[in-house]
């Protein structure tokens, strides 16, 4: 044995899986509370100060009052503001906190990337179940289209369909729908590219489990097809597909801050990582902090997904080949 | 060789399937694309671009006459970037992306392979452990993070290689590869990762192996075993992933050619994208599309010259 | 203790007349094996020598230790793990200490092994010719064309029909028996002094079996090699070896000279297995005796005679004594470790109870139904040796 794990390792989170589980409970907590803590944004005649916070700013973290505006633009910029407390990770080019911005986009990150995993792990379940379980044409047609889905890079797929389903025209009046489109229109591309990869792993794990006695008892009894595969098979699969869940959450993190990075990203008007880590790499020489730290969070939360993910696949034997 | 032309016949087919979702992907816009592609046009020029796009046709013929066009090399024409045609730039953009990719699928194997073999040997050492966990680390990092980390450090901070841009090859050989480094660099780190990973779980079941044994009962050293006899089983299955990846690849090299501004098809893409080129998009994406399946036909065929025991099952 | 004692006068190989020093000392040898639940003690105290030009066959079930014993001897076992006591003396040399560098300067040219199973001891994307020629130009340091031309002189010493075509061929292209010529040929490729057979004929086609091990007994007398020859099955070694090994649970329960051993059976394990392996004499359809029970952990092994469990004969001392290895008074040679062997008034005892019942036990089948020399195959009645 070339890894020996000790049995009770291998059946238990262990100390790294419980801190990875802790921090994406953070961060699910942190989506939640954050909008209630923003400061409101500073006006002064009914108009938004520059500067003095965008009302993306925890207070804990955007201290300043409208009775520093002294504090000018680019004390702040340099972390230099004076205050309660500094901008420890800097603040981007309008004075809003980084750190702060980057709570804030959590949420958003967070929606896109949990509900378009959700959805893709229901079609992609449904269809890889129903393709293991009941073959012959029904399979061909969806394993066909699961072939051809993941034919496409992950990238290029999502950029066609945002390009196509929320590309935002130029034409005032198309814009406005375009815009409230958007997030949906990433959430669809998503799915997209889970939906190919979640339901290759549920069909190859669907045909291992259909072909066992307990499965062959249920038929004998005369079982319906479609109680046995949810009473008997599928929750056999969900180990599987959680596992392999776990990961794409990680790729769809990865790739909603990339389209950002695009200009095909979450719109303005809305924070997400993305777009915090795309406004400062518009300027990477003066805000590489407004790149970098939301990126800390986006490293995090893959570490922990990945490690869920892996522990997850060592404890019910989820074989990568599979994929 | 059967299933060699099985497999051909299936290329030929998801090629087509390729095409058409990406150019149905443009009948899908809302609205009129001509009205979007011509936005602020005079209504002349939007029912130029119209009849162009044979709007007034029905969608199978439009994408039969499309596809007969994209086949034959001919991409039609930017409707607002001026200067050049897509397959002007898909004709320089192409074989820069390629090479591109060639340099990071060789500077990873290049890592990834003694790195993998060393670690299979040395199975639960320190070394191993650590090179465990680096590799763990570095799958968790996104390729932009990196890529922004490089650029930051060498072109702005300390203006050691250049910040962005591309020479081509054949222009300045050395200027060519101060440019490639950064780019390529960015690229590699995860599929180091991706092929080490790989390679030293491979490598370490095929070291229990009963020829490996005998490979040491015939005196032979440490280092002719692992490289001449595990690596090559080993290295079948490395192939497989490493066609497998290039649709990562592909993706993290669009990114990282909009960074450092290397003129690639990654680069077209996004350009066709801002300028809203609809009609050059599609081809563009389905050219991409089309790059992957071929590639992964290529490791098909390759894997079926380089094991003997499909070439003579 | 040492109980390493060289065999004379037995009916052997050519030069078995020429007296020799032994090439092989193996003096108390014992491997441990580190496992979650303990460490195992796999091989357990054995002793034996071995010259050149003789064929020493270690028989035994397998988990007997007598892989082990063979892979321990040639260095080929992990070295993590594993502990090794005791003494391997080759050629002078005491093997015990040795690391994997030096063990490297005797594999292939001083020893060499011919592995259990055909299928997955060749490597799979190498051409048959180059895996011979490679030691051939690495540890004799021979040039390409040389090479070449001794694999093909090999190839056909092995009996391979068209050596030069077979020779840019794979594994997958080749039989079982065709791929375990080719392992024999790697084997004697750079003319070692002593050659491992673990289990030769183990994973071949019954029919291809005997050939094998002719193949093998031909090469050992021509090539004047020391040979160990492990199996499973005494039918293999009962005209091969000049002398027989019983291995049980780690130790050595019984050794002498073939003769003597089918002549002068004393250990109950030995008869055991002679009993479960079909014979010639005996009508098809006979059943076979299998040795009830398996033999014993060897994590927390028994105080007594491992065998005690499975023996028809065993008394209560068998489980609170272990017997020692004792030579017979009347073979000195012939060393077996039984309080009760089976030629003693008190196994007859228990025969002759046994009898009176109608039950069959262990009967002595004694030597002449077992030829010195092998049978020619009969399909009809060879079941032996099939795992």
């Amino acid at each position: 044995m070339p890894e020996p794990a000790s049995s009770a390792a291998r059946r238990k989170l262990g100390i790294g899986g419980w801190i990875c589980a802790a921090w994406i409970g953070f961060l699910v907590l942190v989506s939640l509370v954050a909008p209630m803590l923003t400061a409101e944004p500073v006006t002064e005649n009914g108009r938004v100060v520059e500067g003095c916070g965008t009302g993306e700013g925890l207070p804990l973290y955007d201290p300043l009052k409208c009775s520093d505006l002294d504090a000018t633009r680019e004390q702040r910029r340099t972390g230099q503001a004076v205050g309660e407390f500094k901008h420890l990770t800097g603040v981007d080019k309008s004075g809003g906190d980084v750190f702060s911005a980057t709570v804030i986009g959590t949420r958003t990150t967070l929606i896109i990337a949990f509900s378009s995993i959700a959805l893709a792990a229901l079609l992609g379940g449904a269809m890889g179940l129903v393709s293991g379980y009941l073959g012959g044409k029904i399979d061909m047609i969806f394993s066909g289209l699961f072939d051809v889905m993941i034919a496409f890079p992950p990238l290029i797929l999502a950029l066609l369909i945002v390009n196509t389903y929320a590309a935002i025209p130029e034409d005032p009046k198309l814009a406005e729908e375009a815009i409230n489109r958007r997030v949906p229109g990433i959430i669809l591309a998503l799915v997209v590219v889970a939906t190919p990869i979640l339901g290759r792993i549920t069909r190859a794990s669907t045909l291992t489990w259909a072909g066992r006695e307990f499965v062959m008892a249920a038929k004998a009894l005369g079982a319906r097809p479609l109680r046995i595969m949810l009473r008997e098979v599928l929750p056999n699969v969900v180990p599987a597909l959680m596992s392999i869940a776990l990961l794409a959450v990680g790729v769809v993190v990865v790739t909603e801050s990339s389209l950002s990075l695009i200009g095909l990203g979450v719109p303005d008007g809305d924070t997400s990582w993305g777009t915090v880590i795309a406004s400062g790499a518009a300027d990477l020489r003066r805000y590489p902090h407004q790149v970098f730290v939301p990126s800390i969070a986006v490293i995090l939360t893959i570490c922990a997904l990945n490690f869920l993910g892996d522990a997850l696949r060592r404890k019910f034997d989820v074989r990568e080949s599979a994929l | 060789m059967r299933t060699l032309a099985t497999k051909a016949a299936r290329l030929v087919v998801v090629i087509l399937l390729l095409t058409m979702v990406s150019f149905l992907a443009q009948s899908l816009l809302p609205g009129d694309p001509a009205e979007l592609i011509g936005f602020g046009a005079d209504p002349e020029k939007i029912g130029e671009i119209r009849t162009e796009l044979e709007l007034d046709r029905p969608v199978p013929v439009r994408y039969l006459s499309w596809l007969t066009d994209f086949v034959t090399g001919d991409l039609g024409d930017y409707y607002r970037n001026k200067g050049g045609t897509p397959i002007e730039g898909v004709k320089t953009a192409l074989p820069t992306s390629l090479l591109l990719m060639l340099y990071t699928q060789i500077a990873a194997l290049a890592v990834a392979i003694p790195l993998g073999v060393l670690t299979a040997y040395r199975a639960d050492s320190l070394f191993d452990k650590g090179a465990n966990i680096a590799a763990f680390l570095a799958l968790s990092v996104p390729g932009f993070v990196v890529a922004y980390l490089l650029k930051k450090y060498f072109a702005l901070d300390n203006n050691v290689l250049p910040e962005s841009g591309w020479v081509p090859l054949t222009e300045n050989v050395g200027e060519h590869f101060k440019h490639a480094v950064l780019p390529v660099a960015a690229l590699t780190l995860s599929q180091v990762a991706v092929y080490f990973r790989l390679l030293r779980s491979d490598m370490i079941a095929t070291l229990q192996e009963d020829f490996i044994t005998m490979a040491r009962a015939k005196g032979l050293r440490p280092r002719r075993i692992l490289f001449r006899h595990a690596l090559r089983p080993s290295s079948l299955t490395l192939l497989t992933v490493a066609g497998l990846n290039v649709g990562t690849l592909i993706s993290a090299a669009v990114l990282v050619e909009q960074i450092f501004k290397v003129p690639g098809m990654g680069f077209l893409l996004v350009e066709g994208v801002f300028s809203r080129e609809y009609p050059a998009t599609q081809s563009f994406i389905a050219i991409v599309g089309i790059l992957f399946v071929l590639i992964n036909y290529l490791v098909d065929f390759l894997y079926a010259v380089l094991d003997p025991r499909i070439r003579h099952a | 203790m040492s109980n390493a004692t060289t065999m004379d006068g037995t009916p052997g190989g050519a030069h078995a007349a020429v007296q020799q020093a032994p090439l092989l000392e193996v003096n108390g040898l014992s491997v441990y094996f580190d496992t979650p639940r303990g460490a195992v003690r796999s091989v357990d105290d054995i002793s034996f020598t071995l010259s050149r030009g003789r064929t020493l066959g270690v028989v035994g079930e397998s988990g007997s230790g007598k892989s082990v014993t063979s892979k321990a001897i040639m260095g080929l076992l992990p070295r993590s793990g594993r502990r090794i006591e005791g003494s391997i003396v080759y050629d002078g040399k005491e093997l015990t200490s040795y690391r994997d560098a030096e063990y490297r300067s005797l594999w292939g040219t001083d020893m060499a092994m011919v592995f259990q199973d055909p299928m997955t001891s060749l490597n799979p994307v190498m051409k048959i010719g180059r895996q011979i020629t490679e030691s051939l130009q690495l540890n004799l340091g021979m040039d390409r064309q040389t090479a070449k031309d001794s694999a093909i002189g090999l190839l056909s010493a092995v009996k391979i029909p068209a050596p030069e075509k077979r020779f840019n061929e794979y594994p997958g292209q080749l039989s079982g028996g065709m791929r375990q010529r080719v392992v024999i040929a790697v084997a004697l490729a750079c003319g070692p002094k002593l050659l491992f057979a673990d289990e030769p004929t183990t994973a071949l086609d019954v029919t291809v079996q005997a050939q094998i091990l002719d193949l093998l007994a031909e090469q050992q007398r021509d090539r004047f090699m020391a040979m160990v020859l492990v199996t499973h099955d005494l039918g293999v070694v009962a005209g091969r070896a000049d002398e027989i090994a019983v291995m049980y649970a780690g130790r050595i329960v019984e050794r002498a000279s073939t003769r003597s051993l089918f002549g002068r059976m004393k250990h109950p394990y030995t008869e055991a297995l002679l009993k479960s392996i079909p014979k010639l004499s005996s009508a098809s359809h006979t059943r076979l005796d299998a040795i009830g029970g398996s033999p014993p952990n060897l994590i927390d092994p028994p105080a007594g005679c491992a065998f005690a469990a499975r023996c028809a004969y065993a008394q209560p001392r068998c489980v609170e004594e272990r017997p020692p290895l004792v030579a017979d008074p009347a073979d000195p040679s012939h060393l077996y470790a039984c309080f009760y062997p089976v030629d003693s008034a008190h196994a007859a005892g228990v025969r002759a109870e046994a009898a009176a019942h109608g039950e069959l036990v262990n009967a002595h089948p004694g030597l002449e139904a077992f030829p010195q020399t092998p049978p020619p195959f009969d399909p009809s009645t060879m079941h032996g040796g099939t795992n």
